[in-house]
């Protein structure tokens, strides 16, 4: 070895040992950076990965009729899984005990299909493997007396409408939102959900890669509270008559859809509202989604001359009218501009008093009317009559509508509306319009759920209320529809039959026949509004709508 | 450090007891990493801790055995032991002898232990190099040897040890007295063979991408390194605490061998990782302060060679941790779980105690 050779190895090691500190210090920078400045993010994603959270279902609350019938329950299925570090007996073992009771559950499937799905199951690669969900309590019971160490059950829950499609409009269904929670749709189930869903509870846990939770780890547990149920004020057993009846008079008459909305006169609870085509709300997902929504709260269509007895209402209330005030306009067609209003059936009567315009459905006269109050005061009562504004039933989907401001009426708006036509209305606002003349004179909010009462206002005075109410029993009694009515019984109402407009004009053909009226009209009960979309054998409310309507209030009287 | 009169004697000492308190400091990490699998795959916490345990005891064992057997007579017989390594080196290459792990055929299972040939390798090269380059040597002779080496390492297929044969058998050959410009000529040569090694190999290839950009790819090809440095960043400074690591649960891939730091960095935070660091800077400085305070050749380049085998291991493996390279798998000296590795680092321990008694 050369000294030359080993004084240059020497300074080489030297450089060589710089070496040390210097990679030394960028290591230790680096692991700075990571542990310290990066420090918090990446632990937020690493607990992200160790940290997962099961929810618990809240048992959905249940839509209960006026007295306590269900309308909408919740039913305590089970959900079927297998904890395999517990299991004792070996995958097939477990499979042939399962699949007798497993196969009653599910008639569709084969056992061998259920076999090799089972098989499936239990050969993944996790501890804790689900088998079954929507297990039946008795199938529960039956798989527990086995008592195979290994398996558990979890509450699952599951909406259940007794009765099928009964109420299906009022109810609404209970689907998932977006994020996969339950949540309700519609009607009560879409007006309530936050009281009837309760809260999920939620068991925090820290797993491992595979998903089994680390026994060292956090844990972190929150009960699930129970949804509440709400009580409606729809009575079961009206409800169920409503929706036999109106289901035979869309057959009857041939209407392609109709709705039945009754209320209590004195309180404006709704006691009954039925409406077709509707769905099933157990299986709302096999119905178009045209039929979720309840046409009794979200579809507006023109009253026609059920709207007379408001106008009319309104005309006593002012003293711009009185019952026996004649007619100077109704002698022949009124020529508004370019239009000419008829009557009806095309027959005039020259001083016609304001009774018979009612009885005759006379359109004429219902111009006079509204030429006598004048815009300001047509608009005026509309407004508080409740139109062109949520009535505020317990409805998810209920909608508006809208009416014009006094400065936007022209002469022929303010025509036309007199006798319900050029102005749209949902039947609920109809209903609870045509209630104010029936309690009174006292506008009340229609309610659905129990015990929430609606504000009230006075709308008319009680002796224009009467005299309405009145001349109303003679429309009935001696009016077009007199032969639809029940003996005994005395009603105030009003036949109806409205053109639907169509993209600017009227069908000829096509009509919504209705019917409004209250009874026992002395005293009235319930107040009620039929309508019939279409009906092919008449066009006419009092032909179709007037018939059904008095074979449900006939029922109601039983 | 150890400046004072004595050194000569205490140097040795306090090279054999950092080895063995590193080792049992690994200990605790080991067991730490590996208790839940352990307990899993063998129905017994401390079975890894029970292997290393022993590996240990046969380590410090083989360190004292090395530290007193004339250097004389290992430098007359360093072919022989570099020989005979190299023939296991293709046995191990021969199904039926040598086992397939993860694509990677590196074991021969002899029933009682499972060896891993290219282990003694690093070390049997290191003690023939020292011999062999105690005469002057030029570039072909140099390149010729280095590639019978990595040639049969990269038959297995184990890049991290290629990477570790090549840099000590450079850094000695540098250390040796070779002229800076065949230096240079060496360095261009390996650069092109990395690139070309990395362009052949998919797998290397997204080791490179995923080390320019950890966050790419998360579940597949990074998914190795973002585990290791959520590790790091649960750390924190202080640490989760010990037996507190949530990334040993299946998350972190060889979290008991060559990601074991990441665990230590998230148990005992910035604090202790650092001070693990230190402790490992210290080794590797009183390993040089051996080969510098040595006057024969041979003895001085073993001693670097040793050293320089410490240092790569050490830093290639930090460096991984910290993505400062890309992740190669490479053993943490002393720490990591794996006899093989560690009853080898134990004999260059022990041969480094030799070397520093003659000083």
């Amino acid at each position: 070895m050369s000294k030359n050779s080993g004084s240059l190895t020497q300074k080489r090691l030297k450089i060589v040992i710089l070496l040390v500190p210097v990679i030394g210090f960028a290591i230790l920078c680096r692991l700075f950076y990571w542990q310290i400045i990066r420090g918090p993010e990446l632990q937020t994603l690493a607990s992200r990965q160790h940290e997962s959270t099961t929810y618990l279902e809240a048992k959905r609350g249940s839509i209960l009729d006026r007295d306590g019938n269900i309308l909408a329950g919740t039913k305590n299925l089970y959900h079927l899984f297998v904890y395999k570090p517990q299991l004792e007996i070996s995958s097939s073992e477990l499979i042939d005990k399962l699949i007798e009771t497993l196969s009653i559950e599910l008639e569709a499937t084969s056992s061998d299909d259920l076999r090799a799905y089972l098989k499936s199951r239990l050969s993944l690669n996790a501890s804790w493997v689900s088998l079954k969900h929507y297990l039946s309590p008795e199938a529960k019971e039956t798989i527990q007396s086995m008592s195979i160490d290994g398996l558990g059950f979890e509450d699952e829950y599951v909406r259940f409408y007794p009765e099928a499609s009964m109420s299906a409009h009022l109810l609404g269904f209970v689907g998932q939102d977006a994020a996969g929670q339950e949540q309700g749709y519609f009607g009560i189930e879409g007006y309530g959900d936050r009281l009837l869903k309760g809260r999920a509870g939620k068991i925090r846990t820290e797993n491992d890669a595979k998903g089994d939770p680390i026994l060292i780890g956090n844990y972190q547990f929150l009960h699930a509270i129970e949804g509440k149920s709400i009580t409606t004020t729809i009575s079961k057993k009206i409800q169920f008559l409503t929706e036999t009846l109106l289901k035979e008079g869309l057959e009857k008459y041939q209407a392609s859809a109709g709705n039945v909305t009754i209320i209590e006169s004195k309180t404006g609870n709704v006691v009954a509202m039925a409406s077709f085509p509707n769905y099933d709300p157990g299986i709302f997902s096999k119905f178009p989604n045209t039929t979720y929504k309840n046409p009794i709260v979200a579809d507006l269509f023109e009253p026609g001359s059920v709207f007379k007895v408001l106008v009319m209402a309104a005309g006593l209330n002012e003293k711009v009218v009185t019952p026996e005030t004649e007619c100077d306009i109704c002698a022949s067609p009124l020529l508004i501009g370019k239009y000419a209003i008829k009557t009806w059936n095309d027959q005039y009567h020259p001083n016609t008093t304001m009774a018979e315009t009612i009885i005759n459905s006379d359109n004429t006269g219902m111009v006079f009317v509204a030429r006598k109050l004048g815009k300001d005061k047509f608009a005026e009562y509309l407004g508080k009559y409740g139109l062109g504004k949520k009535t505020g039933i317990q409805l998810q989907e209920e909608v508006s509508g809208s009416i014009r401001k006094a400065k936007d009426y022209g002469e022929i708006d303010l025509a036309t509306n007199s006798f319900g036509q050029g102005i749209a209305v949902t039947p609920i606002q109809m209903v609870s319009a045509v209630n104010t003349i029936a309690n009174g004179g006292v506008y009340l909010e229609p309610t659905i759920i129990k015990g929430e009462k609606g504000r009230s206002r006075r709308v008319i005075s009680p002796e224009a209320a009467n005299e309405m109410t009145q001349i109303m029993i003679q429309a009935v009694d001696s009016g077009e529809a007199k032969w639809a009515k029940p003996r005994g019984l005395v009603v105030a109402g009003k036949t109806g039959t409205a053109q639907i407009p169509i993209e600017g004009h009227y069908d000829p053909e096509k009509t919504i026949a209705s019917f409004v009226g209250f009874f026992p009209a002395n005293d009235p009960e319930y107040t009620m509004l039929v309508t019939l979309k279409e009906p092919k054998t008449s066009p006419w409310g009092s032909e179709t709508a007037a018939p059904l309507w008095f074979a449900i209030a006939k029922q109601l009287l039983l | 450090m150890l400046r004072s009169k004595g050194r000569h004697r205490r140097l040795p000492l306090a090279i054999l007891v950092v080895g063995i308190l590193v080792a049992c400091f690994g200990l605790i990490a080991i067991y730490d990493a590996s208790v839940v699998d352990a307990f899993r795959t063998f129905g017994d916490k401390f079975h890894y801790v029970k292997q290393q345990s022993t590996w240990i005891c046969i380590g410090v064992a083989v360190a004292l055995i090395t530290s007193v057997i004339p250097i004389r007579f290992l430098k007359d017989n360093a072919h022989i032991f570099y020989g005979f390594t190299l023939i296991l080196m293709v046995l191990v290459l021969i199904p039926g002898i040598g086992s397939k792990l993860l694509g990677a055929r590196r074991w021969i299972n002899l029933g009682f232990m499972v060896l891993q040939p290219s282990e003694l390798l690093k070390v049997s090269l290191a003690i023939y190099l020292a011999k062999w380059l105690e005469s002057e040597r030029d570039l072909k002779q140099f390149l010729a040897l280095l590639s019978v080496n990595l040639i049969l390492i990269m038959l297995q297929p184990d890049l991290g040890t290629a990477l570790i044969v090549i840099g000590m058998a450079f850094m000695t050959y540098y250390l040796s007295g070779a002229p800076i410009k065949v230096i240079f000529s060496f360095s261009a040569i390996l650069l092109v063979a990395i690139s070309l090694l990395i362009l052949l190999s998919p797998y290397r290839m997204d080791r490179l991408k995923t080390f320019m950009d950890p966050t790419n790819d998360p579940l597949g090809a990074s998914y190795h390194i973002n585990q290791v440095l959520y590790s790091l960043g649960s750390g924190g400074f202080g640490g989760v605490g010990l037996g507190r690591s949530r990334q040993k649960y299946a998350y972190l891939p060889e979290a008991t061998t060559d990601s074991i730091f990441a665990i230590i960095a998230e148990e005992f935070g910035f604090l202790g990782a650092s001070l693990l660091i230190g402790v490992l800077l210290s080794l590797l400085v009183a390993s040089f302060k051996v080969a510098l305070n040595v006057n024969d050749k041979f003895d001085k380049l073993l001693s670097s060679s040793i050293s320089l085998l410490f240092l790569i291991q050490i830093f290639v493996n930090l460096s991984s941790m910290v993505a400062l390279v890309p992740l190669t798998g490479v053993p943490l000296p002393f720490i990591s779980y794996g006899g093989s590795s560690l009853v080898t680092n134990f004999i260059a321990l022990g041969l480094l105690i030799n070397i520093a008694k003659r000083t």
